[in-house]
């Protein structure tokens, strides 16, 4: 039987008296695409950053191919995000390497690889970003759209299981909307991953979504196939 | 409550001290790891440190070598021995005052710069998107920065003493006309292995406690810029008197 790629057992979250999340329950399956549905950024960015591994739950558990995350093992924290693809409104470039070697960095670290070695896999990515003119720009000389473009581009060159984007309509001008397609066909066709999605673009939900999550005051109200979803959000979405 | 703030107060050392043993168990428990972007980082660090300073360190190198012998020979000239300088100029500069110069310039150039990049890095999100490859910040950001500082501050210091005798030299040969060979065998007369070796000791220690400090206050920044111009003169300051302190240590000793 497939491992489920992402598994979520009673998550909860809180900050003080603040309750964000409450006895979270869903799983994850390679190649499932689940779009998250939330009236609260919060509840909805709290839980994308549990299931990327960047803050702890207060509650439940997280289980990432069917192995329980441990938060104390640092090492083991740093190896599962190798394998997450994740952008939020958080994600940065590193400010003094050139856009060039901001998409390479990982490789490069991890693999122990010049950048002429990889460059073949580099030059695919490049092309599908269209980024060769901003190559050798430091972040503080590109412009906010290409900033963008960089910060996919580093998740696409990644060999994640699981993929989590915090609202990337926000991320791309109308106009621009295919290089986000581009990157999630290529993450699917190329490693099945899991994908979740945080999004109110109803062309989003339209185009990719299989399944919808809905939150609604910290718990899971609803989850249903897009059809539903969209029917049901007629007017509203 | 009050045992608390005042233990708080006091866990400063402890703080640094964990911090400096992370550093150094990632060293060797990521040894070659990343080693092409580790090393490159490293080069730049010495690039930085010690290349750039190069110029600075020599003048005042010169200036200093200078003013230490034209205290010694207003107090030798009284009872005539002014044979002895190179052996003053070898206790004063090369034993004591020279790596704490070296160290300070240090400080000043290279590691308020360092509190200030790792500073911005936690502010703008650098430090999170290295974690986000998987990357340990520690390994990325301390490691090479220790161990870059720590080759170019051994490497300073040798520079710093040659130019400072070199200036003792000019300036004894303008006032008392000593010949070059008598003013040098007067200084390998008076040195020892030991100060050379003391004096790297010295150069390692230094290097470690300007590195962990300033790294140490770039990474408490958090997330807040208006704590970044703090944490630039605190670890200057700390630096400083953890210099002082260390020096003292070794000195006491090694000398006493």
């Amino acid at each position: 039987m497939m491992k489920n790629i992402l598994e979520c057992r009673g998550i909860g979250y809180k900050i003080g008296k603040d309750v964000f999340l409450e006895d979270i329950n869903f799983t994850l399956s390679p190649g499932q695409r689940v779009v998250l549905f939330s009236e609260s950024h919060q509840a909805a960015s709290s839980l994308l950053q549990i299931c990327g591994t960047l803050i702890r739950p207060t509650k439940g558990t997280l289980l990432i191919e069917g192995v329980e995350v441990n938060y104390n093992d640092q090492e083991e924290s740093l190896n599962l995000k190798r394998r997450l693809a994740f952008v939020d409104k958080k994600s940065t470039l590193i400010q003094n390497l050139s856009v060039l070697e901001n998409i390479a960095l990982a490789s490069i670290y991890h693999e122990n690889r010049s950048l002429e070695e990889i460059q073949i896999r580099l030059d695919l990515i490049i092309e599908m970003f269209s980024l060769k003119e901003i190559l050798h720009l430091r972040p503080a000389d590109v412009d906010p759209a290409g900033k963008s473009r960089v910060l996919y581009a580093i998740e696409a060159v990644k060999e994640p299981v699981l993929v989590i984007f915090d609202r990337p309509e926000n991320d791309f001008h109308e106009n621009d909307r295919y290089y986000l397609f581009n990157i999630l066909h290529k993450l699917k066709e190329d490693r099945n991953c899991g994908f979740i999605i945080y999004t109110r673009s109803r062309s989003l939900i339209e185009k990719w979504a299989e399944e919808i999550i809905v939150l609604k005051d910290s718990l899971i109200t609803q989850q249903v196939d897009k059809d539903s979803f969209l029917l049901s959000r007629k007017q509203t979405l | 409550m009050i045992i608390t703030s005042v233990f708080k107060k006091f866990d400063y050392p402890f703080l640094l001290s964990a911090f400096f043993y992370r550093i150094l168990k990632t060293i060797f428990i990521k040894a070659g790891q990343g080693r092409r972007v580790i090393r490159k980082i490293i080069v730049q660090q010495i690039y930085f440190t010690a290349v750039e300073v190069l110029l600075l360190l020599g003048i005042i190198g010169v200036i200093f070598g200078a003013l230490v012998i034209i205290q010694i020979l207003a107090q030798l000239s009284r009872v005539g021995i002014s044979e002895a300088l190179g052996q003053f100029l070898v206790v004063i500069v090369i034993r004591e005052l020279g790596p704490l110069i070296a160290a300070v310039i240090v400080i000043l150039y290279s590691g308020t710069a360092m509190a200030t990049e790792v500073g911005y890095m936690t502010v703008l999100g650098d430090i999170r998107a290295i974690t986000m490859r998987g990357i340990d910040p520690i390994h990325f950001v301390a490691v090479p920065r220790l161990i870059g500082t720590t080759i170019a501050m051994v490497c300073l210091l040798i520079y710093f003493d040659v130019v400072a005798l070199l200036g003792g030299f000019i300036v004894s040969w303008l006032l008392t006309g000593i010949p070059f060979y008598t003013f040098i065998m007067g200084v390998a007369a008076s040195i020892g292995a030991s100060d050379i070796i003391i004096g790297f000791i010295k150069a390692i220690f230094f290097a470690a406690i300007i590195v962990v400090i300033c790294l140490y206050r770039g990474f408490q920044v958090g997330g807040e810029i208006t704590r970044l111009p703090r944490a630039i003169s605190k670890s200057a300051m700390d630096c400083f008197l953890g210099l002082l302190i260390i020096d003292l240590i070794i000195s006491g000793i090694f000398y006493l």
